[in-house]
Protein backbone atom coordinates (compact mmCIF):
# COMPACT_ATOMS: atom_id res chain seq x y z
CA UNK A 1 0.00 0.00 0.00
CA UNK A 2 0.93 3.60 -1.18
CA UNK A 3 2.00 5.37 2.34
CA UNK A 4 1.03 8.71 0.09
CA UNK A 5 -2.72 7.59 0.08
CA UNK A 6 -3.21 6.61 4.06
CA UNK A 7 -1.36 10.00 4.79
CA UNK A 8 -4.77 12.14 3.80
CA UNK A 9 -6.47 9.40 6.10
CA UNK A 10 -4.90 9.75 9.21
CA UNK A 11 -5.02 13.74 8.97
CA UNK A 12 -9.07 13.69 8.43
CA UNK A 13 -8.46 11.60 11.74
CA UNK A 14 -6.77 13.17 13.72
CA UNK A 15 -8.76 16.98 12.60
CA UNK A 16 -12.19 15.12 13.49
CA UNK A 17 -11.20 13.85 16.75
CA UNK A 18 -14.42 12.61 18.00
CA UNK A 19 -14.17 9.33 16.27
CA UNK A 20 -10.98 8.28 17.01
CA UNK A 21 -11.79 5.10 20.44
CA UNK A 22 -9.57 4.16 22.56
CA UNK A 23 -9.07 -0.22 22.97
CA UNK A 24 -11.26 0.22 25.90
CA UNK A 25 -13.62 2.05 23.60
CA UNK A 26 -13.84 0.20 21.25
CA UNK A 27 -14.20 -2.95 23.08
CA UNK A 28 -17.03 -1.43 24.98
CA UNK A 29 -18.50 -0.45 22.10
CA UNK A 30 -18.27 -4.07 20.58
CA UNK A 31 -19.25 -5.81 23.43
CA UNK A 32 -22.64 -3.45 23.97
CA UNK A 33 -23.35 -4.25 20.38
CA UNK A 34 -22.88 -7.85 20.64
CA UNK A 35 -24.65 -8.39 23.84
CA UNK A 36 -27.52 -6.82 22.37
CA UNK A 37 -27.54 -8.23 19.19
CA UNK A 38 -26.48 -11.99 19.92
CA UNK A 39 -27.99 -12.56 23.93
CA UNK A 40 -29.87 -15.89 24.39
CA UNK A 41 -28.76 -17.58 21.20
CA UNK A 42 -29.03 -21.66 21.06
CA UNK A 43 -25.37 -22.59 19.55
CA UNK A 44 -24.21 -26.29 18.78
CA UNK A 45 -20.91 -27.21 18.33
CA UNK A 46 -17.84 -29.65 19.63
CA UNK A 47 -16.54 -29.18 22.91
CA UNK A 48 -12.78 -28.89 22.79
CA UNK A 49 -9.72 -27.40 25.20
CA UNK A 50 -12.10 -28.46 28.30
CA UNK A 51 -10.89 -26.69 31.41
CA UNK A 52 -12.16 -26.93 34.61
CA UNK A 53 -10.21 -25.10 37.29
CA UNK A 54 -10.25 -24.94 41.30
CA UNK A 55 -13.02 -21.85 40.97
CA UNK A 56 -15.38 -24.31 39.41
CA UNK A 57 -16.39 -22.32 36.56
CA UNK A 58 -15.55 -24.24 33.25
CA UNK A 59 -13.79 -23.39 30.40
CA UNK A 60 -14.00 -24.17 26.98
CA UNK A 61 -13.49 -23.71 23.14
CA UNK A 62 -16.72 -24.46 20.94
CA UNK A 63 -15.72 -25.84 17.00
CA UNK A 64 -16.97 -26.84 14.10
CA UNK A 65 -14.95 -27.44 10.55
CA UNK A 66 -14.17 -23.80 10.29
CA UNK A 67 -14.75 -21.91 13.36
CA UNK A 68 -14.73 -21.89 17.09
CA UNK A 69 -15.95 -19.57 19.86
CA UNK A 70 -14.86 -19.68 23.31
CA UNK A 71 -17.23 -20.21 25.83
CA UNK A 72 -17.66 -20.15 29.65
CA UNK A 73 -19.82 -21.68 31.80
CA UNK A 74 -19.94 -20.44 35.60
CA UNK A 75 -20.08 -22.29 38.50
CA UNK A 76 -23.67 -21.77 39.58
CA UNK A 77 -24.59 -23.55 36.13
CA UNK A 78 -21.75 -25.87 35.93
CA UNK A 79 -23.08 -27.47 39.57
CA UNK A 80 -26.03 -28.41 37.59
CA UNK A 81 -24.76 -30.20 34.55
CA UNK A 82 -25.74 -33.81 35.37
CA UNK A 83 -23.97 -35.34 32.70
CA UNK A 84 -20.66 -36.07 32.16
CA UNK A 85 -19.06 -33.20 29.94
CA UNK A 86 -15.79 -33.85 27.61
CA UNK A 87 -13.71 -32.75 24.89
CA UNK A 88 -15.01 -34.10 21.92
CA UNK A 89 -18.77 -33.76 22.74
CA UNK A 90 -21.36 -32.40 20.38
CA UNK A 91 -23.71 -30.57 22.53
CA UNK A 92 -26.08 -27.84 22.14
CA UNK A 93 -26.03 -24.86 24.01
CA UNK A 94 -27.99 -21.94 25.17
CA UNK A 95 -26.54 -18.23 26.15
CA UNK A 96 -25.54 -14.81 25.69
CA UNK A 97 -22.54 -13.48 23.66
CA UNK A 98 -20.23 -11.00 25.34
CA UNK A 99 -16.73 -9.65 25.21
CA UNK A 100 -13.85 -10.43 27.68
CA UNK A 101 -12.82 -7.49 27.68
CA UNK A 102 -8.94 -7.86 29.37
CA UNK A 103 -8.30 -10.04 26.31
CA UNK A 104 -10.42 -8.14 23.89
CA UNK A 105 -12.00 -11.93 22.93
CA UNK A 106 -16.08 -12.29 22.37
CA UNK A 107 -17.21 -15.61 24.08
CA UNK A 108 -20.80 -17.17 24.76
CA UNK A 109 -21.90 -17.35 28.79
CA UNK A 110 -23.58 -20.29 29.01
CA UNK A 111 -26.45 -20.84 30.86
CA UNK A 112 -27.98 -24.32 29.74
CA UNK A 113 -25.53 -27.24 27.96
CA UNK A 114 -27.27 -30.48 26.85
CA UNK A 115 -25.44 -33.06 24.68
CA UNK A 116 -26.61 -33.22 21.09
CA UNK A 117 -29.15 -35.57 20.75
CA UNK A 118 -29.73 -36.33 24.62
CA UNK A 119 -31.57 -34.41 27.12
CA UNK A 120 -29.48 -33.50 30.28
CA UNK A 121 -31.73 -35.88 31.97
CA UNK A 122 -30.94 -38.97 29.90
CA UNK A 123 -27.44 -38.43 29.90
CA UNK A 124 -27.65 -38.15 33.81
CA UNK A 125 -29.96 -41.65 33.70
CA UNK A 126 -26.82 -43.05 31.50
CA UNK A 127 -24.44 -42.00 33.79
CA UNK A 128 -25.94 -43.32 37.19
CA UNK A 129 -27.13 -46.63 35.24
CA UNK A 130 -23.77 -47.36 34.06
CA UNK A 131 -22.59 -46.67 37.98
CA UNK A 132 -24.97 -48.81 39.42
CA UNK A 133 -24.79 -51.45 36.94
CA UNK A 134 -21.32 -51.95 37.77
CA UNK A 135 -21.66 -52.24 41.32
CA UNK A 136 -24.12 -54.94 40.58
CA UNK A 137 -27.06 -53.64 41.46
CA UNK A 138 -29.35 -54.86 38.34
CA UNK A 139 -27.57 -58.32 38.62
CA UNK A 140 -30.08 -60.80 37.91
CA UNK A 141 -28.92 -63.38 40.76
CA UNK A 142 -30.17 -60.38 43.31
CA UNK A 143 -33.65 -60.66 41.95
CA UNK A 144 -36.21 -62.57 43.96
CA UNK A 145 -38.84 -64.20 42.32
CA UNK A 146 -42.68 -63.37 42.40
CA UNK A 147 -44.79 -65.05 44.87
CA UNK A 148 -47.26 -66.73 43.01
CA UNK A 149 -50.20 -66.01 45.92
CA UNK A 150 -49.52 -63.35 47.63
CA UNK A 151 -51.81 -62.35 50.36
CA UNK A 152 -50.63 -59.07 50.96
CA UNK A 153 -49.98 -56.63 48.44
CA UNK A 154 -48.98 -53.13 48.67
CA UNK A 155 -48.47 -50.38 46.52
CA UNK A 156 -46.20 -47.40 46.59
CA UNK A 157 -48.03 -44.86 44.30
CA UNK A 158 -49.60 -41.68 44.24
CA UNK A 159 -53.90 -42.41 45.08
CA UNK A 160 -54.71 -39.88 42.71
CA UNK A 161 -52.65 -40.92 39.40
CA UNK A 162 -53.38 -43.83 36.90
CA UNK A 163 -51.38 -45.85 38.47
CA UNK A 164 -53.70 -47.38 41.66
CA UNK A 165 -56.56 -46.99 39.37
CA UNK A 166 -55.50 -49.61 36.67
CA UNK A 167 -54.56 -52.01 39.28
CA UNK A 168 -57.61 -51.88 41.04
CA UNK A 169 -59.20 -52.26 37.33
CA UNK A 170 -56.89 -55.17 37.42
CA UNK A 171 -57.76 -56.94 40.63
CA UNK A 172 -61.62 -55.96 40.19
CA UNK A 173 -61.81 -57.73 37.16
CA UNK A 174 -60.04 -61.26 38.86
CA UNK A 175 -61.82 -60.99 41.14
CA UNK A 176 -59.27 -61.57 43.40
CA UNK A 177 -59.12 -61.92 46.95
CA UNK A 178 -56.15 -60.50 48.14
CA UNK A 179 -55.29 -58.06 50.81
CA UNK A 180 -54.13 -54.56 48.96
CA UNK A 181 -52.12 -52.07 51.25
CA UNK A 182 -51.63 -48.69 49.49
CA UNK A 183 -49.03 -46.73 50.72
CA UNK A 184 -49.58 -43.22 49.20
CA UNK A 185 -46.48 -40.99 48.04
CA UNK A 186 -45.52 -38.18 45.56
CA UNK A 187 -44.34 -39.59 42.02
CA UNK A 188 -43.24 -36.40 40.51
CA UNK A 189 -41.84 -32.93 41.68
CA UNK A 190 -38.98 -32.33 44.55
CA UNK A 191 -38.60 -34.94 47.23
CA UNK A 192 -40.90 -37.42 45.52
CA UNK A 193 -37.91 -40.01 45.09
CA UNK A 194 -36.70 -39.53 48.73
CA UNK A 195 -40.64 -40.00 49.50
CA UNK A 196 -40.91 -43.04 47.42
CA UNK A 197 -37.45 -44.49 49.09
CA UNK A 198 -39.00 -43.92 52.77
CA UNK A 199 -42.07 -45.89 51.84
CA UNK A 200 -40.00 -48.73 50.80
CA UNK A 201 -37.90 -48.82 53.45
CA UNK A 202 -41.02 -48.56 56.08
CA UNK A 203 -42.71 -51.61 54.26
CA UNK A 204 -40.06 -53.47 55.15
CA UNK A 205 -40.69 -52.95 58.44
CA UNK A 206 -44.43 -54.84 58.14
CA UNK A 207 -43.90 -58.54 58.31
CA UNK A 208 -46.97 -59.62 56.09
CA UNK A 209 -46.27 -57.84 52.40
CA UNK A 210 -45.66 -60.52 50.05
CA UNK A 211 -44.95 -58.33 47.18
CA UNK A 212 -44.58 -54.46 46.08
CA UNK A 213 -45.70 -52.68 43.03
CA UNK A 214 -43.54 -49.87 43.01
CA UNK A 215 -44.58 -47.25 40.17
CA UNK A 216 -46.96 -44.63 38.72
CA UNK A 217 -48.36 -43.84 35.28
CA UNK A 218 -47.31 -42.45 32.05
CA UNK A 219 -45.86 -38.80 32.13
CA UNK A 220 -42.76 -36.85 30.29
CA UNK A 221 -39.22 -37.88 31.65
CA UNK A 222 -38.60 -35.20 34.19
CA UNK A 223 -42.41 -36.30 35.53
CA UNK A 224 -40.70 -39.99 35.51
CA UNK A 225 -37.42 -38.75 37.52
CA UNK A 226 -38.27 -39.75 40.87
CA UNK A 227 -37.67 -43.79 39.60
CA UNK A 228 -34.17 -42.63 37.90
CA UNK A 229 -32.76 -41.25 41.57
CA UNK A 230 -30.19 -43.34 43.25
CA UNK A 231 -32.29 -42.86 46.58
CA UNK A 232 -34.99 -44.93 44.92
CA UNK A 233 -32.55 -47.08 43.15
CA UNK A 234 -31.03 -48.49 46.50
CA UNK A 235 -33.77 -48.86 48.71
CA UNK A 236 -35.36 -50.75 46.06
CA UNK A 237 -32.13 -52.49 46.09
CA UNK A 238 -32.02 -52.82 49.58
CA UNK A 239 -35.80 -54.28 50.20
CA UNK A 240 -36.42 -58.04 51.32
CA UNK A 241 -39.44 -57.62 49.83
CA UNK A 242 -39.65 -58.41 45.84
CA UNK A 243 -40.88 -55.51 44.11
CA UNK A 244 -42.54 -55.47 40.91
CA UNK A 245 -41.64 -51.40 39.21
CA UNK A 246 -43.90 -50.26 36.59
CA UNK A 247 -43.10 -47.24 35.72
CA UNK A 248 -44.76 -44.54 32.74
CA UNK A 249 -45.27 -46.60 29.62
CA UNK A 250 -43.61 -49.16 27.57
CA UNK A 251 -41.08 -47.16 26.17
CA UNK A 252 -39.99 -45.99 29.67
CA UNK A 253 -37.12 -47.83 31.09
CA UNK A 254 -36.23 -46.33 34.33
CA UNK A 255 -33.49 -46.74 37.05
CA UNK A 256 -35.74 -48.48 39.36
CA UNK A 257 -36.66 -50.78 36.46
CA UNK A 258 -33.48 -52.65 36.39
CA UNK A 259 -32.76 -52.81 40.06
CA UNK A 260 -36.41 -53.90 40.55
CA UNK A 261 -36.85 -57.97 40.84
CA UNK A 262 -39.32 -57.52 37.94
CA UNK A 263 -39.96 -54.71 35.41
CA UNK A 264 -44.03 -54.34 34.39
CA UNK A 265 -44.41 -52.37 31.03
CA UNK A 266 -47.23 -50.89 32.86
CA UNK A 267 -48.75 -50.59 36.10
CA UNK A 268 -51.33 -52.56 34.72
CA UNK A 269 -48.95 -55.41 33.63
CA UNK A 270 -47.45 -54.76 37.01
CA UNK A 271 -50.96 -56.10 38.45
CA UNK A 272 -51.31 -58.86 36.20
CA UNK A 273 -47.73 -60.07 36.70
CA UNK A 274 -48.75 -60.02 40.98
CA UNK A 275 -52.53 -60.28 41.30
CA UNK A 276 -52.97 -64.04 41.27
CA UNK A 277 -54.95 -66.13 38.70
CA UNK A 278 -56.96 -68.33 40.79
CA UNK A 279 -58.55 -69.69 37.84
CA UNK A 280 -55.06 -70.67 36.30
CA UNK A 281 -53.73 -71.87 39.55
CA UNK A 282 -56.59 -73.92 39.85
CA UNK A 283 -56.28 -75.15 36.47
CA UNK A 284 -52.67 -76.28 36.81
CA UNK A 285 -53.58 -77.72 40.05
CA UNK A 286 -55.98 -79.93 38.66
CA UNK A 287 -53.63 -80.92 35.52
CA UNK A 288 -51.17 -82.03 38.31
CA UNK A 289 -53.22 -83.93 40.61
CA UNK A 290 -54.29 -85.85 37.32
CA UNK A 291 -50.53 -86.18 36.38
CA UNK A 292 -50.12 -87.78 40.24
CA UNK A 293 -53.40 -89.96 39.31
CA UNK A 294 -52.12 -91.02 36.49
CA UNK A 295 -49.04 -91.88 37.20
CA UNK A 296 -49.80 -94.37 39.91
CA UNK A 297 -52.15 -95.49 37.51
CA UNK A 298 -49.26 -96.21 35.54
CA UNK A 299 -47.00 -97.72 37.78
CA UNK A 300 -49.48 -100.44 38.89
CA UNK A 301 -50.15 -101.21 35.40
CA UNK A 302 -46.47 -101.74 33.95
CA UNK A 303 -45.85 -103.36 37.59
CA UNK A 304 -48.85 -105.53 36.25
CA UNK A 305 -47.28 -105.96 32.80
CA UNK A 306 -43.90 -106.95 34.64
CA UNK A 307 -45.33 -109.89 36.94
CA UNK A 308 -47.42 -111.16 33.54
CA UNK A 309 -44.29 -111.12 31.59
CA UNK A 310 -41.88 -112.70 34.42
CA UNK A 311 -44.44 -115.25 34.87
CA UNK A 312 -44.52 -116.46 31.59
CA UNK A 313 -41.05 -116.08 30.66
CA UNK A 314 -39.15 -119.44 30.09
CA UNK A 315 -37.27 -119.16 33.46
CA UNK A 316 -40.37 -118.98 35.47
CA UNK A 317 -42.63 -121.99 33.40
CA UNK A 318 -39.45 -124.51 33.72
CA UNK A 319 -39.73 -124.32 37.79
CA UNK A 320 -43.43 -125.11 37.68
CA UNK A 321 -42.60 -128.22 34.48
CA UNK A 322 -40.10 -129.59 37.68
CA UNK A 323 -42.85 -128.87 40.29
CA UNK A 324 -45.78 -130.45 38.02
CA UNK A 325 -43.04 -133.61 37.27
CA UNK A 326 -42.69 -134.07 41.07
CA UNK A 327 -46.27 -133.70 41.75
CA UNK A 328 -46.67 -136.06 39.41
CA UNK A 329 -44.37 -138.93 40.80
CA UNK A 330 -45.59 -137.83 44.24
CA UNK A 331 -49.16 -138.85 43.25
CA UNK A 332 -47.64 -142.27 41.96
CA UNK A 333 -45.81 -143.09 45.39
CA UNK A 334 -48.95 -141.89 47.05
CA UNK A 335 -51.22 -144.42 45.20
CA UNK A 336 -48.39 -147.43 45.95
CA UNK A 337 -48.63 -146.30 49.08
CA UNK A 338 -52.16 -146.70 49.53
CA UNK A 339 -52.80 -150.14 48.12
CA UNK A 340 -49.41 -151.09 50.42
CA UNK A 341 -51.56 -149.99 52.89
CA UNK A 342 -55.19 -151.80 52.18
CA UNK A 343 -53.17 -154.73 51.24
CA UNK A 344 -51.46 -155.15 54.70
CA UNK A 345 -54.79 -154.27 56.51
CA UNK A 346 -56.71 -157.10 54.88
CA UNK A 347 -53.74 -159.73 55.57
CA UNK A 348 -53.78 -158.00 59.89
CA UNK A 349 -57.56 -158.78 59.18
CA UNK A 350 -57.47 -162.19 58.51
CA UNK A 351 -55.07 -162.57 60.93
CA UNK A 352 -57.31 -161.25 63.58
CA UNK A 353 -60.34 -163.34 62.07
CA UNK A 354 -58.17 -166.44 62.85
CA UNK A 355 -56.92 -165.64 66.19
CA UNK A 356 -61.04 -164.84 66.82
CA UNK A 357 -61.53 -168.30 65.82
CA UNK A 358 -58.86 -169.87 67.59
CA UNK A 359 -59.83 -168.23 71.01
CA UNK A 360 -63.58 -169.17 70.55
CA UNK A 361 -62.58 -173.07 70.22
CA UNK A 362 -61.13 -172.39 73.93
CA UNK A 363 -63.94 -170.19 75.16
CA UNK A 364 -65.71 -172.11 78.38
CA UNK A 365 -68.77 -170.75 76.58
CA UNK A 366 -68.63 -173.55 74.03
CA UNK A 367 -68.66 -175.74 76.91
CA UNK A 368 -71.57 -174.32 78.65
CA UNK A 369 -73.55 -175.19 74.75
CA UNK A 370 -73.51 -178.62 75.74
CA UNK A 371 -74.92 -178.09 79.43
CA UNK A 372 -72.73 -177.35 81.45
CA UNK A 373 -72.67 -174.64 83.91
CA UNK A 374 -70.57 -172.37 85.63
CA UNK A 375 -71.96 -171.02 89.06
CA UNK A 376 -69.86 -168.07 91.27
CA UNK A 377 -71.05 -166.33 94.29
CA UNK A 378 -73.10 -163.94 93.71
CA UNK A 379 -70.70 -160.71 94.72
CA UNK A 380 -67.26 -161.94 93.49
CA UNK A 381 -68.01 -163.79 90.81
CA UNK A 382 -65.41 -166.50 91.78
CA UNK A 383 -66.03 -170.09 90.29
CA UNK A 384 -67.63 -172.43 93.07
CA UNK A 385 -64.79 -175.73 92.90
CA UNK A 386 -66.03 -177.35 96.31
CA UNK A 387 -69.19 -177.70 97.94
CA UNK A 388 -67.69 -177.15 101.45
CA UNK A 389 -67.21 -173.27 100.72
CA UNK A 390 -70.73 -172.48 100.62
CA UNK A 391 -72.66 -171.16 103.66
CA UNK A 392 -75.83 -172.38 104.10
CA UNK A 393 -78.13 -169.55 102.46
CA UNK A 394 -75.10 -167.91 100.28
CA UNK A 395 -76.92 -166.33 97.00
CA UNK A 396 -75.15 -167.55 93.79
CA UNK A 397 -74.81 -166.74 90.19
CA UNK A 398 -75.10 -170.12 88.13
CA UNK A 399 -74.25 -169.02 84.51
CA UNK A 400 -75.92 -170.71 81.22
CA UNK A 401 -74.73 -170.51 77.86
CA UNK A 402 -77.63 -167.67 77.07
CA UNK A 403 -77.99 -166.78 79.96
CA UNK A 404 -77.54 -166.71 84.39
CA UNK A 405 -79.74 -166.69 87.18
CA UNK A 406 -79.11 -166.57 90.96
CA UNK A 407 -80.20 -169.05 93.56
CA UNK A 408 -80.10 -169.68 97.10
CA UNK A 409 -78.37 -171.90 98.66
CA UNK A 410 -80.93 -174.63 100.75
CA UNK A 411 -79.01 -177.67 101.19
CA UNK A 412 -75.78 -179.06 101.35
CA UNK A 413 -74.78 -182.68 99.88
CA UNK A 414 -71.68 -184.62 99.97
CA UNK B 1 -47.53 -73.36 62.72
CA UNK B 2 -45.17 -72.58 59.95
CA UNK B 3 -46.47 -71.16 57.21
CA UNK B 4 -45.92 -72.67 53.77
CA UNK B 5 -45.52 -70.95 50.76
CA UNK B 6 -48.05 -71.76 47.85
CA UNK B 7 -45.19 -72.21 45.15
CA UNK B 8 -43.41 -74.12 47.67
CA UNK B 9 -46.00 -76.71 47.89
CA UNK B 10 -46.91 -76.22 44.39
CA UNK B 11 -42.92 -77.21 43.57
CA UNK B 12 -43.35 -79.82 46.13
CA UNK B 13 -46.27 -81.48 44.06
CA UNK B 14 -44.11 -81.01 41.06
CA UNK B 15 -41.05 -82.57 42.03
CA UNK B 16 -43.47 -85.80 43.56
CA UNK B 17 -45.14 -85.77 40.04
CA UNK B 18 -41.78 -85.77 37.86
CA UNK B 19 -40.33 -88.62 40.49
CA UNK B 20 -43.14 -90.73 39.69
CA UNK B 21 -43.81 -90.26 36.02
CA UNK B 22 -40.18 -91.30 35.29
CA UNK B 23 -41.62 -94.57 37.21
CA UNK B 24 -38.33 -95.87 38.76
CA UNK B 25 -39.64 -95.95 42.55
CA UNK B 26 -40.68 -98.70 43.81
CA UNK B 27 -44.49 -99.77 44.06
CA UNK B 28 -44.85 -98.93 47.77
CA UNK B 29 -42.58 -95.58 47.65
CA UNK B 30 -44.83 -94.79 44.88
CA UNK B 31 -47.55 -95.26 47.21
CA UNK B 32 -46.08 -93.04 49.65
CA UNK B 33 -44.66 -90.48 47.02
CA UNK B 34 -48.58 -90.31 45.73
CA UNK B 35 -49.67 -89.99 49.19
CA UNK B 36 -47.58 -86.94 49.70
CA UNK B 37 -48.63 -85.56 46.77
CA UNK B 38 -51.97 -85.34 47.59
CA UNK B 39 -51.24 -84.19 51.18
CA UNK B 40 -49.56 -80.91 48.81
CA UNK B 41 -52.57 -80.70 46.89
CA UNK B 42 -55.22 -80.40 49.47
CA UNK B 43 -52.53 -77.61 50.75
CA UNK B 44 -52.50 -76.03 47.60
CA UNK B 45 -55.79 -75.83 47.68
CA UNK B 46 -56.72 -74.68 51.22
CA UNK B 47 -54.28 -71.97 50.59
CA UNK B 48 -55.75 -70.78 47.28
CA UNK B 49 -59.33 -70.91 48.98
CA UNK B 50 -57.63 -69.22 52.17
CA UNK B 51 -58.02 -65.48 51.25
CA UNK B 52 -60.30 -62.58 50.71
CA UNK B 53 -60.24 -59.19 49.28
CA UNK B 54 -59.16 -56.05 51.30
CA UNK B 55 -57.92 -52.69 50.13
CA UNK B 56 -56.66 -50.01 52.67
CA UNK B 57 -54.18 -47.21 52.74
CA UNK B 58 -51.19 -47.27 55.29
CA UNK B 59 -51.04 -44.04 57.20
CA UNK B 60 -48.40 -42.79 59.57
CA UNK B 61 -49.34 -40.98 62.29
CA UNK B 62 -46.92 -38.12 63.68
CA UNK B 63 -45.32 -40.15 65.93
CA UNK B 64 -44.42 -42.53 62.75
CA UNK B 65 -46.66 -45.55 64.07
CA UNK B 66 -48.96 -47.12 61.11
CA UNK B 67 -52.19 -47.11 61.27
CA UNK B 68 -54.76 -48.49 57.90
CA UNK B 69 -57.61 -47.14 56.97
CA UNK B 70 -60.26 -48.31 54.50
CA UNK B 71 -59.45 -47.40 50.75
CA UNK B 72 -62.94 -46.10 48.48
CA UNK B 73 -62.61 -47.77 45.42
CA UNK B 74 -64.48 -45.83 42.72
CA UNK B 75 -63.03 -47.42 40.01
CA UNK B 76 -65.76 -50.02 39.09
CA UNK B 77 -66.84 -48.89 35.36
CA UNK B 78 -68.42 -50.88 33.47
CA UNK B 79 -66.07 -51.19 30.75
CA UNK B 80 -63.59 -52.82 32.58
CA UNK B 81 -64.61 -56.10 31.84
CA UNK B 82 -61.54 -57.95 29.91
Amino acid sequence: MNMNNVLPFLSDAVKNQKKILTVSGITSKIRNSLEQGFSHVWIIGEVSNLKKPSSGHLYMTLKDENSQIQAVVFKSVANWIKFDLKDGMEVLVFGSVTVYEPRGQYQIIIDTIEPKGFGALQQAFLKLKERLGKEGLFDPCHKKPIPLLPKKIAIVTSLTGAAIKDILNVINRRFARVEILIYPVRVQGEGAAQEIALAIEDLNTLADIDVMIVGRGGGSLEDLWAFNEEVVARSIYASKIPIVSAVGHEIDVTISDLVADKRALTPTEAAELVVPRYDQLKDALSKIKARLIQSLYNKIKTDRARLLRVEHSFPFKKPFDRIHRLQQVLDEKMQRLFMLCTHTMKLEKERLTGFANRLESISPLKVLKRGYSITTTLHDDIPLKSSKELPFGTKVKTRLCDGSFVSSVIEIAE
Amino acid sequence: MAKVKFEDALKGLEEIVEKLEKGELSLDETLSEYENGIKLYKKCISLLDDAEKKIQILVKDEKGIFGTKDFIDNSNNKDDVL
